[in-house]
């Protein structure tokens, strides 16, 4: 085999591995994207958890409607699933009305917002639900 | 000579070089299979928690006293419980069976009076967490964590209001001579049992 020759295979072969290396580094970004939207599936789960701890706890009469704005107004937990730490935190709750505009003068309704940030498997930031764009809800007061 | 050897060298370079490039394509589709298999399962995990969460665990003591024995039965990886569903009250029974050992894993699916309703889904024999693919923990009015050993007892279970589901449903992967693990997608739900809080 000629040098040329040699020159030539070993050139195909840097552009085999660049190609090689290119495919590898697409499917890595995809199993973020999995992960991620593993990730944000359960962040939602927890935040309906907590909706539905709220709606029970007013039907149950555990907590008055004022009680969960009081509890809510300033609320902030680490839950753990899958050895992943969900930080949960209560954005608003505040009393609104039917559609959940703010403020109102009556206290009929209530709009409860969660946001929920976690750390994934890749080390990567994963955010459910922001401040400006949070996971909500509005509750009403029924003994109204 | 010196020519049949440069044609000998040349070919085995050659073929080394075409092993490599089909080897290469065959893992590269592989993981893919595997990637697209992963994405049905976690499509196919939220279809199952959707209908376990709003259609089966919603029933519980709809249309029934909350004198009644409302829940018959809770345990780590089976809860029974009775609740009107489509229209007729009905003994819901959510459980797992025995395990199969060609696909090494649990089917999970839902009885409802005797009869198989939904299912089975596959999940894991064994996870990090160490639980077999499925634990249902369950929660009094307050939040507090029942324990399965007093739950044996009616008066413990007619306590329940909430429950956490952990699931771990598997997928066989496409090629298990990879050092490829068999697709598994973990999920935990809670449901809170609203028609006992009446």
């Amino acid at each position: 085999m000629g040098t040329g020759q040699m020159l030539l295979v070993m050139l195909a072969v840097i552009l085999f591995s660049t190609i090689l290396l290119t495919m590898y580094s697409n499917i890595q970004d995809q199993a973020r994207v999995i992960e991620r939207a593993r990730t944000m599936l359960q962040g939602q789960k927890i935040a309906d958890k907590y909706f539905q701890q709220i709606e029970a706890e007013l039907i149950g009469n555990v907590h008055t409607f004022s009680e969960i704005n009081s509890i809510y107004s300033n609320f902030s937990e680490i839950v753990t699933v899958n050895n992943s730490d969900y930080h949960v935190r209560c954005e608003r709750a505040e009393y609104c009305n039917k559609n959940g505009n703010t403020p109102v003068a009556s206290n009929d309704y209530q709009l409860i917002e969660f946001s929920i940030w976690v750390i994934d498997a890749y080390q990567d930031s994963v955010v459910i639900g922001t401040s400006s764009s949070p996971l909500q809800k509005v509750f009403a007061d029924m003994e109204f | 000579m010196n020519a049949l050897l440069d044609t000998l060298g040349a070919t085995v370079i050659g073929a080394m070089f075409m092993l490599t490039i089909l080897n290469s394509l065959f893992n590269v589709q592989a993981i893919s299979t595997n990637f697209q298999r992963q994405i049905n399962l976690l499509d196919q995990t939220e279809r199952v928690t959707n209908i376990l969460d709003t259609y089966y665990l919603s029933a519980a003591g709809r249309s029934l006293s909350s004198n009644s024995s409302i829940i018959t039965r809770a345990k780590e990886d089976r809860f029974t419980f009775r609740g009107e569903l489509d229209g007729n009250i009905r003994l819901i029974d959510i459980r797992t069976g025995a395990i199969d050992t060609l696909r090494n894993a649990y089917p999970l699916a839902v009885y409802v009076d005797g009869t198989k309703d939904y299912g089975p889904f596959w999940v894991s024999t064994t996870n990090d967490d160490a639980y077999d693919g499925i634990r249902i923990t369950y929660y009094d009015k307050t939040g507090n964590t029942l324990s399965y050993s007093n739950l044996q007892n009616q008066s413990i279970r007619n306590q329940i209001r909430s429950l956490k589901f952990e699931l771990e449903l598997v997928y066989e992967t496409y090629r298990e001579d990879m050092r490829a693990m068999d697709n598994k997608h973990q999920i935990t739900f809670w449901k809170y049992l609203t028609n006992l809080y009446l």
